[in-house]
């Protein structure tokens, strides 16, 4: 077997554990700090056909958000809206409420609504080289001229499916990731951050 | 040594000791390997790939033929390096290649005595009978001859990367066009992406002395690279090649992050493998010399006049003690004469024309340079020892010939400009005459071309060309641009008379040395008809090495249209292909390698079943449980049967969470489902499930599942592990293109639910245990085919399920996929007293087989819902995808092999999924093949192996007994036909 545990950040690690919390890759201040955040609530929205301006007015009715049918993320009240597909968004909630009850409230036959807090996990990237280090999987311009805080974007991170977005009043990068891929794309997370430094936390 | 005492742009306070074939050298930080070795008179490098003829060092750059070397040892030994690409570092270890006992002394020379057989063709016409030679003998024995260097048996321990980049303008080529081309579009604002081949941007300003505005060309450099550095929207990529150019703007490019390096500094990659994104390009790729060729010319010592100038500026290494130059060109002269005022001894200039310049006349004669006018070089010679380098030279000129001392001879044939990337598009390059070049034709959307990958070759044209070319590039992306004021530089005239081959010459005459392709090997292609460039190419491997033929493909096509009479234009160039240059496949694997090979899937309850000691198998890219071996136990099988026969008897569970989980909403849902299924699902009532299949347009099984109405207007489909991706894409493509006019929406909530199936006689008594108060699952409650929501272990909501797969009463629960695992341990506990088994996907597999359930096995994609003994279950009465397609008359043939059961008539017999069924006393042949065993297990119920098969006519067949031969494992005995439910065939005990 060739050495390569002094480069390999994932030696020791099994692709069937999730990455602990700590330090990986060169031992500098880190270029990418990630932070596992148990989204409170997660709920799919799809506008009914042809129901999306009664949508609109309804969001903005209900929560004081003017809902964005692109790929940008708004939020009002402690609820983040994503644009994730042509008449659809993630609905992420800061609160652990009744979230998929709410929006029912809101926009009963508007939309399809569905409960998705448990399929994926949410992560806030942030850093020096969060830019570089996305680039490396991620074949998307992320230069603050084209993606700008509120900018989302659903697409794949190492051939992993995630939904990525920069929040309008932070200058980190939030990402969800479907729950069963989380290693996998620790996995690949730890590889391309470790030449300039990585720190993961919250896993708790 | 060889090196000069000043000069180069070598640091001489950084000596790096270096090792070749084992024996210690000396080099300087700024060094290449090739430059290492000369200035050390290393001049003997390597064995050429079919003749083993001795070679040395032929070019400064990414084109060389010959100088190439098994780089590094160990684990990250690499063969066919170039030498002229390697940048020197300390500990560098390099070793010669393609040769045996040694460089100096080798065997396999012997292949050159053989060369006036082993010409172009040789292999084709001689290894041609008889036919079983081929595989045992000749196959064996070219392969073991073929190849150069040894690839590495151990993995590579580095580290690769894949990254992307996104810029308005890649500027490829850090030359002089390239560097005002990047400042132009740099100053006008554009993000700009400078990506340079070399660790040192330059170009050939490097390798030459001359002046721009009335300073050293370098000061210029360092000028210029100071300003692109200070800007923002500048980025520039060193030991970078953009190798292809691809789709909508596409590049692709290496970077060599640790090639310079002994090993890649900790957690560093190797190589990145970049994929750039640019709305323009400009190439600024410059040329590449092309020889003359002539009897004797690879000998070491022989080396192209530009390489030679190059040694001698920019790494103040002399190439050799008493060097000649034979050219058609003025810019050979300008070397030549440049080489001697650095202090090189360069004797004598052998120019084909009968006249030249009188400048330059003037100027070698001025340093004392002989020059034969009017010459050709005839033959070359060396001393007798094995691997002996150039001694001489024979010169015809003006009817005589004459005998020259030389140690190096520098050739120039001309210069042809680097159109390789413009041509990834299809482009073809235009033939000009006046400087016997080819040069860019059509462009990809998108990329111009500026200096000399254009054509032009005086320093004057190329700034501004690279200026103009910058700017413009800018001002396409509506940017304001303002005219670079273009330093003032020397008058140059490149005066150029074509000439290709010297037809009298002596001794065996190289077209392409890497492949050691002559000039008669090329009149052997056009004597044999292989006339068209790209019949030459393959007929005699012109251009099929890992150099791509960048010095010898012009000079073996000009070749063939002096032998045809055609032009050069009209007989043209072979196609230019992605990758410009070798790149390593690890480069574009990158971090998907071994484990991380593709991304891996977890199921919910990994853990606890890794900690009950599972032993997992890839199903896709999940993970999962195959079975649970206890202490004991010897063969997975008896572990199977243990999990199986629990089943049957008590209770087991298993995760199939791994299912496609679909919800569907909308008025249109009912609607929608009965168009996609086979059967109908819209008067399917709230709270109960069904089995569903549907067919791919062209009426073959597209995937089966179980779809539940859990309201109204909302129902959940499951779909099969293999298949839900593409379920998914399939029913979006319906929805979007097909119907829009029906209001669904389809969201996958695969990843929400955990879900685990609970089967066996005592599987209610265990859910009944976890279940909460007013979650009813008797009979009453939660009737066969049920499907209701409820709570499980204290408010945890759940979806329960009466579904079975087994064939026992069995249930699905569905949960919050972070309750999955708690699921699980519930379950297990409330089952202790039962004896509660989890099982994986063989024990699923064997109760599946056992029930006459198809499954992946089944769905091949060739076979119909009637083949699969499903067909009863198409509606009539409505339209669905596939219907049509399904009753053609092949499809709908009732003689095509259908679902039926298999037993050994010896019970004994082990089946084997894969045998094929012939009508017994039938002979084993393709014709008489009757269809074949899709699934197999071995039934501890009946005690004996039991099959699914597909058999022409097969319920019709019943009772009789078929031969099922399987040559691959050598079987061949007789099975009996049965129907495909070997256990409770009327549905009792998943009723109970």
């Amino acid at each position: 077997m060739a050495d390569h545990s002094h480069h390999d950040p994932l030696a020791g690690i099994p692709v069937t554990l999730l990455p602990p919390d700590g330090h990986y890759g060169a031992q500098v201040e880190p270029g990418l700090r990630a932070t596992r955040l148990v989204p409170a609530a997660l709920a799919s929205l799809a506008a009914r056909r042809g129901r999306e301006v009664e949508l609109a007015e309804a969001a903005e009715r209900a929560f004081g958000v003017r809902l964005i049918d692109a790929p940008r993320v708004s939020s009002a009240g402690g609820l983040s809206f994503i644009g994730t597909a042509p008449g659809r968004w993630m609905v992420l909630s800061d609160a652990a409420s009744d979230l998929v009850i709410r929006l029912d409230a809101a926009f009963g036959r508007l939309a399809a609504i569905t409960e998705q807090t448990d399929s994926a996990l949410l992560y806030a990237l942030s850093g020096p080289e969060v830019r570089e280090v996305l680039a490396k999987g991620l074949a998307l311009d992320l230069h603050p001229s084209v993606f700008a805080a509120g900018s989302a974007a659903t697409t794949v991170f190492a051939h992993i499916g995630v939904t990525l977005w920069q929040a309008p009043e932070a200058s980190d990068y939030r990402l969800l990731v479907a729950r069963s891929y989380e290693a996998a794309f620790l996995r690949a997370l730890i590889a391309a951050a470790a030449p300039c430094g990585f720190h993961l936390d919250g896993r708790g | 040594m060889s090196r000069l005492s000043s000069g180069g742009l070598i640091d001489r306070a950084r000596p790096l000791s270096f090792r070749f074939d084992g024996k210690g050298y000396q080099g300087y930080e700024g060094d290449t390997l090739a430059s290492a070795l000369l200035a050390n008179d290393v001049r003997l490098v390597g064995r050429s790939f079919k003749y083993h003829r001795p070679r040395g060092i032929f070019s400064a750059g990414p084109e060389e033929p010959n100088a190439l070397v098994e780089l590094r040892e160990g684990a990250r030994r690499e063969p066919n390096t170039r030498a002229t690409l390697v940048e020197l570092f300390d500990g560098l270890a390099a070793s010669s290649q393609n040769r045996w006992p040694s460089l100096a002394l080798d065997a396999l020379s012997v292949n050159g005595l053989l060369s006036p057989f082993l010409g172009a063709g040789f292999y084709y016409k001689t290894f041609m009978w008889p036919a079983h030679f081929w595989e045992k003998l000749y196959e064996p024995v070219i392969r073991r001859a073929a190849g150069l260097g040894r690839a590495a048996p151990e993995e590579d321990p580095d580290h690769y990367e894949k990254a992307n980049a996104f810029c308005d303008v890649l500027v490829i080529g850090a030359g002089p066009a390239g560097l005002m081309a990047a400042l132009a579009a740099g100053r006008a604002g554009a993000r700009v992406i400078l990506a340079e081949e070399d660790f040192r941007v330059g170009g050939r300003l490097n390798a030459e002395p001359g002046e721009i505005d009335g300073a050293p060309a370098g000061e210029f450099v360092a000028a210029t690279l100071a300003e692109l550095c200070s800007l923002d929207n500048v980025r520039i990529m060193t030991r970078t090649t953009v190798f292809g150019v691809y789709d909508g703007g596409a590049y692709g490019a290496v970077e060599r992050v640790s090639d310079h390096l002994a090993t890649p500094a900790p957690f560093q990659p190797r190589q990145v493998l970049w994929r750039i994104q640019a709305t323009r390009a400009v190439l600024c790729a410059g040329a590449t010399e092309r020889p003359i060729v002539f009897g004797g010319n690879d000998r070491p010592g022989v080396m192209l006049a530009g390489a030679a100038a190059t040694y001698v500026h920019r790494y103040a290494a002399l190439p050799g003690k008493r060097l000649a130059v034979f050219a058609n060109n003025d810019a050979a002269w300008r070397d030549a004469l440049a080489m001697k005022a650095a202090g090189a001894n360069v004797e004598a200039i052998i120019d084909i024309r009968p006249d030249i310049a009188a400048p330059l006349a003037r100027e070698a004669e001025r340093q004392g340079v002989r020059t034969i006018l009017g010459g050709q070089v005839v033959a070359t010679h060396s001393g007798l020892l094995p691997g002996a380098t150039l001694s001489g030279l024979t010169v015809a000129a003006n009817g005589r010939t004459e005998r020259l001392a030389a140690d190096t001879l520098a050739v120039s044939g001309g210069w042809s400009p680097n159109v390789h990337l413009t041509c990834h598009h299809g482009g073809k390059p235009t033939w000009r005459a006046d400087i016997a070049a080819f040069v860019p034709g059509s462009t990809p959307p998108g990329l111009t071309v500026a200096g000399a990958a254009k054509g032009s070759f005086a320093l004057a044209d190329i700034l501004r060309e690279g200026a103009e070319e910058g700017a413009t590039a800018a001002a396409d992306l509506g940017l304001a641009t303002t005219i670079l004021a273009l330093p003032p530089v020397a008058d140059e005239r490149y005066a150029i008379t074509p000439f290709w081959h010297v037809a009298g010459s002596k001794g065996p005459a190289f077209v392409d040395q890497q492949n050691d392709v002559t000039a008669k090997d090329i009149g052997i292609a056009h004597k044999e008809g292989f006339r068209s460039v790209e019949h030459l190419k393959r007929y005699t491997t012109l251009g099929m090495a890992t150099d791509q033929g960048r010095t010898s493909n012009v000079t073996g096509l000009a070749i063939m249209a002096e032998l045809t009479g055609a032009g050069i234009g009209e007989t043209g160039t072979t196609i230019f292909r992605p990758p410009y240059t070798p790149v390593a496949l690890g480069a574009f694997a990158g971090h998907h390698r071994g484990q991380d090979f593709r991304p891996t899937r977890l199921t919910p309850t990994h853990d606890w079943a890794a900690s009950l000691g599972a032993v997992f198998i890839e199903t896709g890219p999940w993970l999962r449980a195959q079975y649970f071996p206890r202490d004991g136990e010897t063969d997975w099988l008896e572990t199977v049967n243990r999990e199986v026969k629990a089943v049957r008897a008590s209770v087991g569970l298993i995760d199939v969470s791994t299912f496609g989980k679909i919800d569907l909403q909308g008025p249109d849902a009912g609607a929608f489902l009965d168009r996609v299924y086979i059967n109908t699902f819209s008067t399917l009532a709230i709270g109960k499930a069904r089995y569903g299949v549907m067919l791919r347009e062209d009426g073959m099984v597209m995937d089966d599942g179980t779809t539940a109405r859990l309201g109204e207007s909302h129902y959940v489909m499951t779909t099969t592990t293999a298949n839900a991706g593409k379920v998914f894409q399939h029913l979006e493509f319906c929805l979007q293109v097909l119907w829009p006019e029906l209001d669904v929406t389809l969201t996958s909530v695969s990843e929400q639910w955990a879900q685990i199936a609970l089967a066996g006689p005592r599987s209610r008594e265990v859910l009944a245990r976890i279940v909460d108060a007013g979650t009813d699952v008797s009979n009453d409650g939660l009737p066969f085919m049920g499907a209701i929501a409820g709570a499980v272990m204290g408010g945890v909501p759940a979806r329960l399920f009466r579904l079975s797969f087994s064939g026992e009463l069995g249930f699905e629960i569905a949960v919050p996929a972070r309750h999955g695992e708690a699921l699980a341990k519930a379950l297990m506990a409330a089952g202790e007293t039962f004896g509660i088994t989890p099982y994986g996907i063989e024990a699923l597999g064997v109760l599946r087989i056992e029930k006459g359930h198809v499954s992946g096995n089944e769905l091949t994609g060739q076979t119909t819902a009637a083949d699969l003994g499903l067909g009863r279950m198409a509606s009539t009465k409505k339209d669905h995808i596939g219907r049509v397609m399904a009753a053609r008359p092949g499809i709908a043939d009732p003689e095509r092999p259908s679902l039926v059961g298999f037993r050994p008539v010896d019970r004994t017999q082990r089946l084997r999924a894969g045998a094929h069924f012939l009508t017994p006393g039938k002979a084993a042949e393709v014709g008489n093949d009757e269809g074949y065993m899709t699934s197999v297990a071995y039934s501890p119920h009946l005690g004996h192996w039991i099959g699914l098969g597909l058999l022409k006519d097969g319920p019709e067949r019943i009772g009789y007994r078929v031969r099922a031969y399987d040559p691959v494992r050598g079987n061949d005995f007789e099975v009996e036909v049965c129907a495909p439910g070997f256990i409770d065939p009327k549905g009792e005990r998943l009723r109970g």
